[in-house]
């Protein structure tokens, strides 16, 4: 059968439906579509066009390459998922909008459908995209409260999700959502986010006693984590412990916001890296994921090293000129024994693998 | 060379790292390197030694809470937490060895005194980037990785030939600068030797400065 046959059968609405049915597992390019749906190049790319001036597609360049991607207004990113995915996290929003006004006789919080979601994900294996982000787990459905989400197509154990669903709003009928929000990450054992949401309540109320402390535990739980962000938040402890040592933090309240605001940066930029790793982990392909998340890592990051930079700037302007001494003890002594050890061994270079 | 015969000063990690240390505790081999850098200005410092430095304090910091954990979990096997992978098996015997010398004192204290330590440290290796670098010479991706090749016939630490090739890639378009280091890998002839080898003839050679000898001798 050729081409010109298969596409004498097809309307140009059919094309564009498996066109658009193509890319429902991500992004393509024309001969990749052309390949998926049996018809030639041409004709895709002539479709392919309608469909971008429809809004319904868009057209990038990747990797010197033309491809385009499905416009899915109903997820973070335009990142793909399932009809089965989309129809079950439906019929979730909505009885649990309903069963919360039931119950609370208000509307539900954002953060507190998305701590539902996950729980709910996770106890009853539903293989739901979730994904880490900037306040924890949620689900790659945007959830827009004022939205209408009712759904005639009942999931198959939807009478386990609404039970879940009731005896979880039950039970945090009384907590405040900041507690929801660390009760999970506890749960699931996740300190880069415990340390994060610590750090990040003491900025925004304005605490700075512990200031050392806890970015000390966040830079902490990033080294844990992995390499991806460990450089700018290491930029970040080293001016906060600068700060702190020079007391400079109390002396002048500008710096307080400048710090805060330059924690906010780089935790976006921290969680868009969780981000790509959550999608990893739920077998997207890397390629997709780069494409639908890769210029928004890069802005992140550049935003946050022009914060840090903007900081350090301050920083700098703060440091004394002569040099630091401390006094000798015993325990200086013990430290220098050792570490005069280490020191001469060279074992603490990393051989050359710095760079 | 410049009028007057100073020169400019190139520093290998060691010798700045020490001197960072001068400022905690005070022994022979540190205090040479803080008097040559109190009477000395005009010093160059290369990416690699940089990121190295950054990269020891670091580790400095994350091996004082390696014994801090100990200290406060006697059930803690010291290099077993995810943030202690940074660390190899003998950096790990040096971490118990660290915690053995200071498992007598109180937490609370021993924890002051590790705050305190990395925060001077820091703060003075800043004050030093301020105050006393003249100039910041090739970048990471500029080290020639051919040149690393060969004087890796030469050196056995690949971090020495990352430092040494960036002095020889920095001394190329300049007068004559000084290589300050405290390494025993630089000895009188092993420096002499590297600079007979032919594939190097097209490379003009920093004057070596060792501090690891009590004069501190130029080669």
């Amino acid at each position: 059968m050729t081409d010109a046959n298969i596409n004498e059968r097809k309307t140009p609405e059919e094309i564009k439906a498996k066109i658009l049915g193509a890319l429902n597992d991500g992004p393509l390019n024309a001969q990749e579509i052309s390949k998926a749906i049996n018809s030639n190049w041409s004709t895709v790319k002539n479709y392919a066009d309608e469909l971008i001036r429809e809004g319904k597609v868009r057209e990038t360049i990747f990797g010197g390459n033309i491809i385009y991607q499905k416009l899915i207004e109903d997820t973070y990113y335009n990142i793909p998922i399932t009809d089965k995915q989309r129809n079950t996290l439906k019929f979730i929003f909505s009885n649990a909008i309903r069963i919360h006004r039931e119950i609370k006789e208000e509307p539900i919080k954002r953060t507190a459908l998305a701590k539902l979601t996950a729980e709910l994900n996770s106890e009853l294996d539903l293989k739901l995209p979730v994904v880490w982000y900037l306040y924890g787990p949620m689900p790659l459905m945007i959830m827009d409260l004022q939205k209408d989400y009712s759904t005639t197509k009942n999931p198959e154990n939807s009478d386990k999700i609404l039970k879940f669903i009731r005896g979880w709003i039950e039970s945090k009928k009384h907590a405040h959502i900041g507690e929801l929000k660390v009760e999970y990450y506890q749960k699931v054992n996740n300190g880069l986010y415990i340390a994060k949401e610590t750090l990040y309540a003491n900025l925004k109320k304005g605490y700075f006693t512990d200031i050392l402390k806890l970015t000390r535990d966040f830079y902490s739980k990033c080294l844990a984590y992995n390499d991806h962000f460990c450089e700018l938040t290491e930029d970040f402890y080293d001016i906060i412990s600068g700060l702190n040592y020079l007391k400079a933090i109390e002396k002048n309240p500008k710096i307080k916001n400048q710090i805060f605001v330059t924690f906010d940066s780089l935790w976006k930029y921290v969680a868009s890296k969780m981000l790509y790793d959550s999608l990893l982990s739920l077998g997207y392909a890397k390629e997709g994921i780069n494409n639908y998340l890769g210029s928004a890592i890069e802005t992140k990051k550049c935003l946050a090293i022009e914060s840090i930079k903007d900081l350090d700037e301050e920083y700098i302007s703060m440091l004394p000129d002569e040099m630091i001494c401390i006094k000798e003890d015993e325990i200086g002594e013990k430290i220098s024994k050792t570490m005069q050890g280490l020191a001469e061994s060279e074992t603490w270079r990393r051989d050359g693998q710095l760079l | 060379m410049k009028l007057g015969g100073e020169m400019d000063s190139f520093f290998d990690s060691c010798v700045i790292i020490n001197y960072l240390e001068f400022f905690l505790y005070k022994t022979e081999l540190r205090k040479r390197c803080s008097d040559y850098i109190n009477s000395n200005k005009d010093f160059l410092l290369c990416a690699y030694a940089l990121k190295e430095i950054q990269w020891f304090i670091n580790k400095r910091a994350a091996q004082f809470y390696e014994v801090l954990k100990k200290i406060k979990n006697s059930s803690y096997k010291i290099g077993t937490d995810k943030e202690a992978r940074m660390f190899n098996k003998e950096e790990i015997v040096y971490n118990e060895e660290l915690f053995e010398e200071l498992k007598m004192f109180d937490v609370k204290i021993l924890s002051e005194r590790f705050e305190n330590e990395i925060s001077v440290m820091r703060l003075n290796w800043r004050i030093f980037l301020k105050n006393r670098i003249k100039e910041f010479v090739v970048k990471e991706e500029e080290i020639d990785q051919s040149l690393i090749n060969i004087l890796h016939e030469f050196l056995t630490k690949y971090a020495d030939c990352k430092i040494l090739a960036s002095a020889l890639q920095a001394q190329r378009n300049r007068d004559f600068f000084l290589f300050v280091t405290l390494d025993k890998h630089f000895k009188e002839n092993e420096y002499a030797f590297i600079e007979e080898e032919p594939r190097l003839r097209d490379y003009k050679f920093p004057k070596l400065k060792n501090l690891l000898h009590s004069n501190g001798r130029t080669y």
